[in-house]
């Protein structure tokens, strides 16, 4: 899993200068990926139990998991699914202490990103965008299909931030920090921003 | 000489015998469900109660080093003689003389709960406690911190090796710990619950009776026996406080029906639980029933359909109503020593 910014990987606390002078730099990108399904050229599928809890702080976290099989497409979610978020505490990247869990209003930050834009109209110029909520109509983990054609390179998932900033409204609305209808628009958005990379 | 290493020998066999107490399995504790009350909410299955478990839940529950400045533990506002709430406070204090927003909850047959917090933001008892410790005006803390504190103490070390078999000590074991504590509190001998057992020489009076009809009329519908709730979320008709504006449900949930919308709580042990209502501003029963019985506004915004029609009661039957609810008071579960602070 990869972050890229003007398509290179994109690194913590730089400043970005995109061609429409809009300015961003990135604090904190951090969110879940979890069931992942892997069709193999065999025919079968694999389900992968584990939530993987990316943070680009820790280049650890980049790569999810190792499989041997000829991969042709994968099927995962963006954030957690509804039964993790009602099973209590929880540990491993699910553990609150990463600062992903809200405690007054249950549940998951599926998402998060944080930073400074010369487009937010906030004082200090920071935006946040912290999008959760597992409750229906604003439920905010998003299925992801990825068609592969099968190679010998590792497979890449691609985050195109840039792109997605550039979406953003960050004029108007600098900070979403509760569910709610907010938060459900910027996963339906958030989604078509990742995409099968190229190996490394 | 003989009698040295006879010493030396029954040291080390009460060495070993005592590392065989550190390893030992926790004594499961099985959860005893009152006769006929429904099935708990909560599944022990994954976190089962043990003798150990419950220990330390009890040990962390007391303890102010879950505060940022070590002077509030959970017991500051949930005091086990008043039903685990605080007293004589409208809302609890907390860290630096802060103030919250809402009068603190009875800890009471909390493996019945479905949600927690006057609005139900907590979808589950083992998250519950992540709020007092990081909350501004309660602990102001971090469970990093918190972690990191019990990491440096050997009794707690010890603590957590004695509940979960090893010493480490995370989140999840915390969380588990202290909610084992939690859905021990357990409250079932009150007079009310002696009489529906038909236990010898233990009678209502004709005001506790008279009490009894008047509240399975008036006030079963959301106070349901035998837990006195229905582990629901309803509007009472309370006008806002307008420095207060506290919304309810709504801030949870943004959906208009939960507006001004809160929990229904217990009423077990109701007698010591004052002050009242969400944000304690009834300090009387009495001021209560007045309220339910002549307060309520009609046109209040969601108000429940059981209070659309006025509750009739004189002030004799007020009486009665108090006196019945005063036998809902459970001197064995306040007074009960495996819920105090451990000496």
């Amino acid at each position: 899993m990869i972050p890229l910014f003007d398509g290179k990987e994109m690194e913590l606390n730089r400043v970005y200068i995109t061609g429409d002078s809009s300015e961003y730099t990135i604090s904190t990108l951090r969110f879940y990926l979890s069931n992942f399904r892997v069709f193999n050229s065999k025919g079968n599928i694999v389900e992968m139990p584990n939530v993987y809890l990316f943070d680009l702080e820790d280049t650890s976290t980049f790569e999810l998991f190792k499989l041997s099989d000829e991969i042709i497409a994968l099927e995962f979610l963006l954030g957690t699914d509804s039964i993790t978020n009602v099973s209590g505490i929880l540990d491993g990247p699910l553990d609150p202490i990463h600062g992903m869990y809200w405690t007054w209003n249950s549940g998951y930050i599926n998402f998060k990103i944080e930073g400074q834009s010369n487009r937010s109209s906030v004082q200090s110029k920071s935006f946040e965008y912290h999008i959760g909520g597992y409750l229906s109509p604003y439920c905010t983990s998003r299925k992801i299909d990825l068609t592969i054609i099968p190679s010998h390179e590792d497979i890449v998932i691609n985050l195109h931030i840039d792109r997605w900033l550039k979406s953003l409204k960050i004029e108007q609305s600098a900070s979403v920090m509760i569910p709610g209808k907010a938060a459900f628009q910027l996963s339906d958005e958030l989604v078509s921003f990742f995409e099968l990379g190229h190996g490394k | 000489m003989a009698n040295k290493i006879f010493l030396i020998i029954l040291s080390l066999g009460s060495l070993i015998l005592w590392s065989f107490k550190q390893i030992g399995e926790p004594t499961i504790i099985e959860f005893q469900v009152p006769k006929k009350w429904p099935k708990p909410h909560y599944d022990f299955f994954k976190n089962p109660l043990t003798q150990e478990g419950f220990e330390l839940g009890r040990k962390l529950f007391y303890d102010p080093i879950l505060s940022r400045d070590s002077t509030i533990s959970c017991a500051s506002c949930h005091l086990q003689y008043t039903g685990f709430t605080h007293v004589d406070h409208k809302v609890s204090h907390g860290i630096d003389g802060r103030k919250g927003t809402r009068n603190s909850l009875v800890l009471i047959n909390l493996a019945w709960n479905k949600s927690f917090h006057w609005d139900g933001g907590v979808n589950h008892i083992e998250v519950q406690g992540l709020n007092p410790i990081q909350h501004q005006v309660e602990m102001d803390n971090t469970i990093e911190e918190v972690i990191k504190r019990l990491q440096k103490s050997n009794l707690y070390l010890e603590l957590f090796e004695r509940a979960f078999g090893n010493k480490e000590i995370t989140t999840t074991r915390v969380m588990k710990a202290l909610t084992q504590f939690n859905l021990s509190l357990v409250s079932s001998n009150s007079k009310y619950d002696q009489v529906m057992r038909k236990e010898k020489g233990v009678t209502f009076s004709q005001q506790e009776k008279n009490g009894l009809i008047l509240f399975r009329k008036n006030c079963a519908l959301c106070h349901t026996e035998p837990l006195f709730t229905n582990t629901f979320f309803a509007s009472n008709g309370l006008p806002i406080d307008t420095l207060l504006k506290d919304y309810g449900r709504y801030n949870i949930t943004h959906h208009s029906k939960d507006s001004l919308v809160f929990k229904i709580p217990t009423l077990r042990n109701i007698e010591y639980t004052f002050p009242y209502m969400h944000d304690g501003r009834f300090k009387k029963l009495k001021e209560v029933l007045t309220f339910y019985s002549e307060g309520i506004n009609k046109k209040a915004i969601n108000l429940h359909p059981k209070l659309q029609k006025t509750m009739v009661i004189n002030e004799n039957q007020k009486k009665d109503l108090i006196a019945f609810l005063h036998t809902l008071s459970d001197k064995e579960f306040l007074f009960d020593k495996r819920y105090s602070f451990p000496k």
